[in-house]
């Protein structure tokens, strides 16, 4: 069998197929050492971006905050009980107010015979000989609740006469504000 | 068979020899392109890796130092003073006889008679265990005052400016009797410690304010300073491991 039946030996290149060859060496050359070049470059700037420099400076940072520990612990723990301290103080329940603004409101003639107050609920239990001083009294609770002094509401739950001592009696529920 | 074999081969031998100068520069490419994967990547991503924890060190380090300059140039003496003032106001734990001391010279001020009292002191010797009950760390007290509602007034406004801090939360009486419902707040140091990697803060002048206050109330309240106790913490700085 003749094997040599193409007329161009396979071994014979061309001027254009030299040309690719030298080129495509160049490239392949070129991309080697642009590679090699670049991972160079790479590990230099990794190396010197390590953190040994600032890890040392913390170390001595840390050694001096060492130092002075017992500082450190009593400023951080007093800011934190002054936070605590003002949330105290901000949620308080100003019962003390409270009576204040309460004794204003009850006339001299009306004798307080039990307060329960806390917070949000006064509880009263009045008397009084005087019916125009109850009548006072009523008023005064309800102008300090249409101008939000203190109370949100009041409820009068009891009123009742006492023929025996010629007294009347209140029993009063109020929401404070 | 035979025929069809060795017509491939030479086809195969046929191509060989027209590209195989071609093999050596296109071998390179693909190891370019192997070495771009395989070495190039992972080196940028540790680039990006080293200047991330550089950076984090960078800010560990700012915050350190800003640390250390905050706590130097405070004065000894006023932080002391500041830390016992505070401790007072509000304890660590159960002042019992802070809070004694308290209704007693609130009722000396009022002229009210104290009467029985009776004490919730919880559970001894154990840290609260939820969030609710550190955050409402009292001794709730009840007692009896004896005394009209202005002087029980003037007992509760007292009470308010005392050491250990007081909420006054219910009174409950007739004429001259009343049954008043105190808490005394303390709070126990929730921390173990102080992470110093976190900024500390200085004191505001709000707290500041406050501060002076509290300084101003105690030194009204006690003529002659009673020997009161403060411990201190059995804290530690305990610094995040460098590097970490």
């Amino acid at each position: 069998m003749k094997r040599d039946i193409n007329l161009k030996s396979p071994r014979q290149h061309t001027a254009q197929e030299e040309r690719t060859l030298k080129m495509l060496y160049i490239i392949a050359i070129s991309s080697l050492v642009s590679v090699l070049v670049l991972s160079i470059v790479l590990f230099i700037i990794t190396w010197q971006t390590r953190p040994d420099t600032l890890l040392q400076q913390e170390a001595l940072v840390t050694q001096s905050l060492g130092g002075v520990n017992d500082k450190t612990v009593k400023l951080v723990f007093t800011k934190q009980r002054v936070s605590y301290i003002q949330q105290i103080i901000a949620q308080r329940a100003l019962l003390n107010d409270h009576i204040t603004q309460l004794e204003k409101q009850i006339p001299q003639d009306i004798s307080l015979d039990a307060v329960t107050l806390n917070k949000y609920t006064l509880s009263l239990g009045l008397s009084s000989s005087s019916l125009f001083a109850l009548q006072t009294f009523e008023a005064n609770l309800t102008r300090a609740v249409s101008e939000k002094q203190f109370l949100r509401n009041v409820t009068f739950s009891t009123f009742s006469a006492n023929p025996q001592d010629s007294s009347y009696q209140v029993l009063l529920t109020a929401q404070l504000l | 068979m035979k025929k069809k074999q060795l017509l491939e081969q030479s086809i195969f031998l046929y191509l060989y020899r027209k590209y195989k100068l071609y093999l050596p520069p296109v071998g390179l490419l693909l190891l370019c392109v192997l070495l771009f994967f395989g070495a190039i990547l992972p080196q940028f991503r540790a680039l990006i890796k080293a200047r991330e924890q550089a950076a984090k060190e960078q800010k560990k380090l700012a915050i350190l130092e800003q640390n250390l300059q905050t706590v130097t140039q405070y004065d000894n003496t006023s932080l002391n003073s500041s830390y016992e003032t505070t401790s007072q106001a509000l304890p660590v734990e159960k002042d019992f006889i802070g809070v004694l001391s308290a209704i007693t010279r609130s009722a000396n001020t009022a002229g009210v008679l104290i009467g029985d009292y009776s004490l919730a002191i919880g559970n001894l010797g154990q840290e609260p265990a939820g969030e609710m009950e550190k955050d409402s760390s009292s001794l709730q007290l009840s007692l009896v005052v004896e005394g009209s509602l202005a002087k029980v007034k003037v007992f509760i406004a007292q009470l308010q400016k005392q050491f250990p801090l007081a909420d006054i939360t219910s009174l409950n009486g007739t004429t001259n009797t009343f049954t008043v419902t105190i808490l005394f707040f303390y709070r126990p140091f929730t921390a173990k410690s102080v992470d110093i990697t976190t900024p500390i803060q200085l004191l505001s002048t709000q707290e500041l304010h406050l501060i002076r206050q509290l300084t101003d109330q105690q030194s009204s309240l006690f003529d002659v300073p009673s020997p009161t106790l403060v411990p201190s913490p059995s804290v530690s700085v305990s610094p995040t491991p460098v590097g970490q």
